[in-house]
């Protein structure tokens, strides 16, 4: 990190890179509708995005408007990455998150989420007051820095 | 479902005997931090190494088991052309950490059933400048779209949230890891080809590692590389005739993508077939003489001692407070109590480098090595009895495969399986 303050910092962009499927939540996120696969024979959620339902294995899968609640699992601080996007901010948050839908997703926090204010420096302030494991929280959907879609979570008060 | 079905499911058929099965010529080769190479080298170079160490022609060799990462664009049958071999039986085993017992039990049941005479089963990768970064940048479907994006962490972010869910469920803390790192890295100062071998670990080294995610440090995690794992299988009348000494499977079973509705991974398939291995074996955890587990983090190996046996869930912690893992008894101070299971006698990924594929099968040769007697300054001694086992794939926040297998050596009581 020492060659980050000597060199100016370019400006990254996230891995936008998703199947098919998983660029599907694009126009969602656009829109701020948390929406996940739902199979139209058993009504369960999937994720991640899939070809088939990975309850009754029906191929009616569809994008629908999915409970945004849920509760933290684990939450680590990642203190290595691969992406320069995340290298340069670390660290980086990571929460896993059970849905009370059911699915469990990797989410960013978003008061960490490099969405708004990224590229700034994180206060170590910030990064106590994110959920942790047991918390609930709410699940968003919104477009990162490369306006892929990316899950963010928020605490509930 | 009607009911006859269910009982008809109910008494789900057991893998049958491995008898008459030999394991043979235990190679690792060319082990290297990074290499220009091709998988086919380290794949070709096991190969090479085994058929010297027993004495056949490459002809010899007419099945071939395969697992590589690195080996694409080619496949197994891409090198029957290249070591220009006609091999009758091939198999490519896609399966990570999972991969060596999974080929034994394949190329074992090919054995047995006259599809081949003498089998190669073989882990081997290369590793090149910024080959892990791309493995991990596209491992799976699962991970392109829902973990890659979430700060590539790779599997170190995977594993640090399993990792910190266990600590908090069952008070596991950062020591306890550690002394599944030195105990390793103390065998790896005993066994040459170990690429971390050379360096000591102390218990104030892995504590004040750089932190790598979460809990996660880094003599937690494993150092990618190069190198090729392999031995050979036959029958116990054709290793006899070649006058190869020849280790056996008393069991083996694998499971995948059990326990799916835990929302977090703290056990694995080991659980539902673990007492029948040793059923089978008609042996139990104490008879075990040597475990290799597949540590790709230490936590992984903890929920193996858990899941085979040796402890009940969540003990872990104390097993290891109170149990010498090293190939010789030696706690190094970190353990009270006069208990000792030599654990990943080689150093385990841990110490020696995790080669790929190879490193799938890294527990496995180094079991057949130990129960051959054939180990130099690591060797356990009077060793009768492994268990080894493998786990891999995390194919998007767990892994999903589960393998083991209870080898004997072939002066034991209960050589040759039941």
């Amino acid at each position: 990190m020492a060659d980050s303050k000597q060199m100016p910092v370019t400006k990254k962009r996230p891995p936008a890179k998703r199947t098919n499927l998983g660029a599907q939540l694009k126009p969602f996120a656009e829109q701020g509708e948390l929406r996940l696969q739902q199979c139209s024979s058993c009504q369960q959620f999937s994720y991640p995005p899939r070809e088939v339902c990975g309850h009754c294995l029906s191929g009616d899968l569809s994008w629908q408007v999915c409970p945004a609640e849920g509760q933290v699992l684990a939450r680590v601080d990642l203190h290595n990455s691969f992406e320069p996007f995340y290298a340069e901010q670390l660290p980086w948050v990571l929460l896993s998150i059970k849905l009370d839908a059911g699915p469990v997703v990797y989410a960013h926090s978003a008061s960490h989420a490099g969405l708004e204010n990224s590229g700034s420096e994180v206060e170590a302030l910030e990064i106590e007051s994110i959920a942790n494991s047991g918390d609930r929280v709410e699940l968003s959907l919104q477009l990162d820095e490369a306006e892929a879609p990316v899950f963010v979570a928020e605490p509930l008060k | 479902m009607s009911s006859t079905f269910q009982n008809f499911q109910q008494a789900k058929s057991q893998p049958s005997s491995y008898q008459g099965i030999a394991l043979v010529c235990p190679v690792s080769v060319g082990y290297a931090k990074q290499s220009e190479k091709g998988a086919a080298y380290f794949i070709g170079r096991s190969l090479g190494e085994m058929i010297q160490q027993a004495g056949i022609h490459k002809d010899d060799v007419d099945g071939l088991a395969i697992s590589s990462f690195s080996l694409g664009p080619d496949s197994v049958i891409s090198l029957c052309q290249h070591f220009d071999i006609s091999p009758r039986f091939l198999e490519q085993l896609p399966f990570g950490g999972a991969s060596g017992v999974i080929a034994m039990r394949r190329a074992a049941r090919a054995v047995q059933m006259g599809d081949a005479d003498i089998v190669a089963c073989i882990g081997g990768d290369t590793n090149q400048a910024g080959s892990f970064a791309d493995l991990i940048a596209d491992f799976s479907t699962f991970t392109r779209d829902a973990s890659y994006p979430y700060g590539a962490g790779g599997p170190n972010a995977a594993f640090a949230l399993i990792t910190q869910h266990y600590m908090e469920q069952y008070g596991a803390t950062r020591e306890d890891f550690g002394r599944i790192a030195i105990a390793q890295r103390y065998n790896a100062n005993h066994y040459p080809t170990a690429l971390l071998g050379h360096k000591t670990l102390s218990m104030d080294d892995y504590l004040n590692a750089r932190p790598i995610a979460g809990p996660v440090h880094m003599f937690d995690c494993v150092m990618p590389c190069a190198g090729g794992e392999g031995f050979l299988m036959m029958s116990v009348e054709r290793a006899k005739f070649l006058g190869l000494p020849y280790v056996s499977i008393l069991a083996a079973d694998e499971l995948h993508h059990a326990h799916r509705d835990d929302p977090v991974q703290y056990r694995a398939g080991w659980t539902l077939y673990a007492n029948k291995l040793y059923q089978q074996a008609n042996i139990g955890p104490d008879d075990i003489d040597m475990l290799q587990t597949y540590d790709d983090y230490p936590v992984i190996s903890m929920m193996q001692m858990e899941d085979l046996g040796f402890c009940a869930k969540g003990e872990a912690k104390q097993f290891v407070r109170e149990t010498a893992l090293t190939f010789d008894g030696n706690n190094l101070g970190y353990s009270s109590g006069n208990n000792c299971l030599p654990h990943n006698t080689s150093g385990g990924q841990l110490s020696v480098g995790q080669a790929g594929s190879a490193a799938g099968f890294l527990g496995l040769v180094e079991s057949i090595r130990q129960l051959l007697g054939q180990a130099e300054k690591n060797q356990v001694q009077d060793a009768r009895h492994a268990m080894v086992s493998g786990y891999g794939m995390i194919n998007y926040d767990r892994g999903l495969c589960s393998s083991a297998a209870i080898l004997a050596s072939t002066t034991s009581d209960t050589a040759g399986g039941q």
